[in-house]
């Protein structure tokens, strides 16, 4: 393990931009049906405009500081970091209990019904654990390797789909609803659970430039289209009445007779929803000051766990643990609000 | 000490001065030729008339006027003769002094330098390295006629006491890198250093541990130098060929002689090659075992048709099937390997006809199950440096593949990728050039460029980036 090298921002965005894919991956999404193709795509960037405004707070205090805000907090307010930690390990443990169900409804439903999903579970914040303990660093390597195996199947996933494209003059029209602008945009604030990683582990990253959350940001615009674009005119209306849209255009896809590419689908899920939860646990380990601690990340991982299997017989827990609303209000304070705190009271002494 | 040793030998004589004097030659029966020690040591001492001097001055007298050997050592301790005497030296003791002569005198049997088979090349040297220590250093030398070339002496073993021979460039090698190996070498507390594998253990970084070996090994001169000058370090182990190189990175495994000696589109070539055979030799089986168990649909029609027409046919489950003929392939591997020569033709035949066309022909065994076995077998001799993690992991793969599918390779996969990206070899990333990923040292990993290109820069191993204690850490 290497604690102490710090590793390229440029690979951290990388990581951000695979765990904030997730979101689409493992999301049984549902966009609005009646508004039209262009319209989604408004309310798409509309929600990432607004996930990129999470991360500016952070943004300030690594640009100024050149630390992570977790480290700003505890050089700042010592004595009060006892009370922070704990929001943002409650928070940690959240979203990834908020990742975690999603796949696991995502397994049960596409992969295999009649598993164990407890056992599943199990085996899955194992290996989380065991890459938790290796450290970011480890975790920002692997994303390398992921990230070309995630390009290679959007790749041909997307081309496998080309031959079912039947794109005609609806897709420019722009027709929808404020509501469901609104909606949509919600959805597509999911990713801003990224900006709060980026506060808490920005500090082990060097050579950061702002334009890099921005660069990740249009990436990932790039990418959200491009699956709504394949599932609005590959699918059509085949899609509408089904879950995981993006699961189906996998399935659907088909190079010169050879199809199933669904398993590089599947493949990348388990592998992105490992990196956010792995991810996750480091921060928490970060945020207690006890980064690496293998008995630290072993006792959060039981707290998931519980809460996952709580969930499983609870549904109001499943309802709490999965709602977007309270899932965007939690990302919104521990990654605007808190950071901008800070930022006022403690911020411009040091830098005026 | 030596008490009750047959192979200690002393021969005593007096040198001939006015007041004779008692002096004695000790050697280690077998280490010295007895020609040398004729001709070069007992005839000049026994016909040289000498000055009527001191032992001391007689002693000088020899070492400067009388003896032949062009090697001559002077010493003092029990400690130093006992070494010189087992290294295969004369050592030469006279009567009232303290001061002691080794004569260089080896003359001990060994193997002659021919090719190590473990590392075969189509064009390029036919050398490789063999047991002595110094005979070893000479095929380096002989390559590298540079005077920054430095071998230094360090002796591990507790009973042993064998010798080792740190090698480096002085300009090229990185000084924490020899620190660090220089302290893991003496922490070594092994009775024996027998050979190179005693001592990787000890050069593994502590909290890397892994499948993977962070420590590279070569019988050859050409590859030892090749590496020298890109700031790496090898270790000359005395009584064994395989040198051992350090830091090891992943990529290496890929490397061989002969990519430098082909054109570079067919060196790329193979390189890629050799990558798609790593990974099948390592998924295949598990794949072919996950899709036949759990996910037959992913397999083309066509195929899905004659596979599972294969698969009815024999009476045990896939994963089983998979396991066995693994496993009684790597029996017979093994048998190979260790089974004298003459009688290897009878197990391939064993093998070929019994274990496979029979198995087939009697419904114990699939021929689809056969076939890929036996591919991910054959792919696993393409970098045969990996094959211990090759197949330990082609059996984890084959059991998380019947009880998981897919699921549990990928899950599989993620741990292997964690521990291979968190491992490092002295302090150097393991898995530098892809991750973390260097655009620059990219020239050689996928693609072999052409020399020109690589002439222009050579990239030394401690400036890869996130290399510890080291100034380069760029990206």
């Amino acid at each position: 393990m290497q604690t102490k090298i710090k590793f390229p921002a440029k690979r951290f965005m990388l990581l951000l931009f695979l765990c904030s894919s997730s979101v689409i991956l493992l999301q049984n999404y549902d966009l609005s049906e009646s508004s039209s193709f262009m319209y989604n795509i408004v309310s798409m960037l509309l929600g990432l405009a607004v996930s990129f405004l999470f991360f500016v707070p952070s943004i300030i205090i690594k640009r100024k500081t050149d630390l992570d805000f977790m480290s700003f907090a505890h050089i700042k307010t010592p004595s009060a970091i006892i009370f922070i930690s704990s929001f943002y390990c409650a928070y940690f443990v959240y979203t990834a209990e908020y990742f975690l169900l999603r796949y696991m409804d995502m397994f049960s439903q596409k992969l295999n019904s009649e598993a164990n999903i407890y056992a599943v579970a199990l085996f899955l914040l194992a290996v989380c654990i065991y890459a938790a303990y290796k450290g970011t660093n480890a975790i920002a390597r692997c994303s390398i390797f992921i990230f070309l195996f995630a390009l290679v199947s959007f790749i041909l996933i997307f081309t496998g789909n080309i031959s079912n494209v039947k794109a005609d003059s609806s897709v420019y029209s722009f027709e929808g609803s404020t509501d469901s602008l609104l909606n949509n945009a919600l959805f597509f604030t999911t990713p801003a659970f990224t900006a709060v990683i980026f506060a808490t582990l920005s500090g082990f990253t060097k050579n950061f430039r702002q334009r890099q959350v921005l660069f990740t940001t249009g990436f990932l615009a790039l990418l959200f289209g491009l699956i709504m674009f394949f599932v609005a005119f590959a699918l059509g209306k085949y899609s509408t009445a089904q879950s995981y849209q993006g699961f189906l255009l996998s399935k659907s896809a088909h190079i010169g007779g050879v199809n199933g590419f669904d398993s590089l689908y599947l493949s990348l899920s388990v592998l992105i929803v490992l990196l956010v939860i792995s991810l996750l646990l480091t921060c928490i380990g970060k945020s207690v000051g006890k980064s690496g601690s293998l008995s630290t990340v072993v006792v959060f991982t039981a707290i998931i766990y519980v809460l996952f299997i709580c969930s499983g017989y609870f549904n109001s827990v499943k309802k709490i643990l999965t709602d977007e609303y309270i899932f965007v209000f939690f990302t919104l304070t521990a990654s605007v609000v808190i950071p901008s705190v800070y930022l006022i009271v403690f911020g411009r002494k040091d830098y005026d | 000490m030596f008490a009750d040793s047959a192979d200690f030998t002393v021969r005593e004589l007096t040198l001939s001065t006015e007041k004779p004097v008692k002096a004695a030659i000790i050697t280690i029966e077998g280490m010295c030729s007895k020609e040398v020690i004729a001709l070069s040591i007992l005839t000049p001492l026994l016909s040289y008339s000498f000055s009527d001097s001191s032992p001391d001055e007689l002693l000088s007298e020899i070492k400067t006027s009388v003896l032949t050997s062009s090697e001559i050592v002077e010493f003092n301790t029990l400690q130093e003769a006992v070494m010189f005497s087992t290294s295969g030296f004369a050592v030469l003791s006279i009567d009232g002094t303290g001061r002691m002569l080794a004569i260089g005198s080896q003359g001990f049997p060994f193997r002659s330098v021919s090719e190590p088979e473990s590392e075969v090349v189509q064009r390029g040297s036919r050398e490789g390295f063999t047991e002595p220590l110094r005979i070893n250093m000479t095929l380096i030398r002989r390559r590298m006629k540079n005077p920054d070339l430095v071998f230094e002496t360090l002796t591990v073993g507790k009973e042993s006491q064998t010798q080792l021979m740190l090698c480096y460039l002085q300009k090229s090698a990185s000084p924490e890198i020899l620190n660090k190996i220089r302290k893991r070498l003496n922490s070594c507390n092994l009775e024996a250093v027998l050979a190179s594998g005693y001592l990787s253990e000890y050069l593994e970084d502590k909290g890397s541990k892994s499948i993977f070996s962070g420590v590279g090994i070569s019988e050859r001169p050409d590859t030892v130098c090749g590496k020298l000058s890109e700031g790496r370090i090898a270790i000359l182990i005395d009584g064994t060929p395989a040198v051992i190189i350090v830091p090891h990175l992943f990529v290496e495994e890929f490397q061989s002689v002969d990519d430098y000696s082909n054109r570079p589109y067919y060196a790329t070539f193979i390189r890629i090659l050799k990558y798609l055979s790593f990974m099948i030799a390592v998924f295949l089986p598990g794949i072919y075992t996950g899709f036949a168990q759990f996910h037959p649909e992913y397999f083309p029609t066509g195929l899905l048709i004659k596979t599972s027409e294969s698969l009815s046919q024999t009476p045990l489950p896939v994963t089983l099937e998979v396991l066995l003929i693994t496993f009684v392939y790597e029996i017979m591997r093994e048998a190979g390997l260790r089974i004298p020569k003459p009688l290897g033709h009878a197990v391939s035949i064993v093998g070929a006809l019994v274990i496979g066309e029979s198995a087939v022909s009697a419904g114990i065994i699939s021929s689809s199950t056969l076939m890929v076995v036996a591919t991910a077998a054959i792919c696993s001799y393409v970098t045969s440096p990996l094959y211990p993690p090759i197949t330990v992991l082609r059996f984890i793969y084959i059991i998380v593949g019947g009880i998981f599918g897919l699921w549990g390779i990928v899950l599989a996969t993620a741990i292997v990728l964690i521990n291979m990206c968190a491992k490092t070899s002295l302090g150097v990333p393991y898995m530098s050039s892809l991750a973390p990923f260097s655009l620059r040292s990219m020239r050689d990993v996928f693609i072999r460029a052409d020399w020109k290109s690589l002439a222009k820069r050579t990239i030394r191993v401690q400036k890869f980036p996130e290399t510890e204690d080291s100034n380069a850490d760029e990206n």
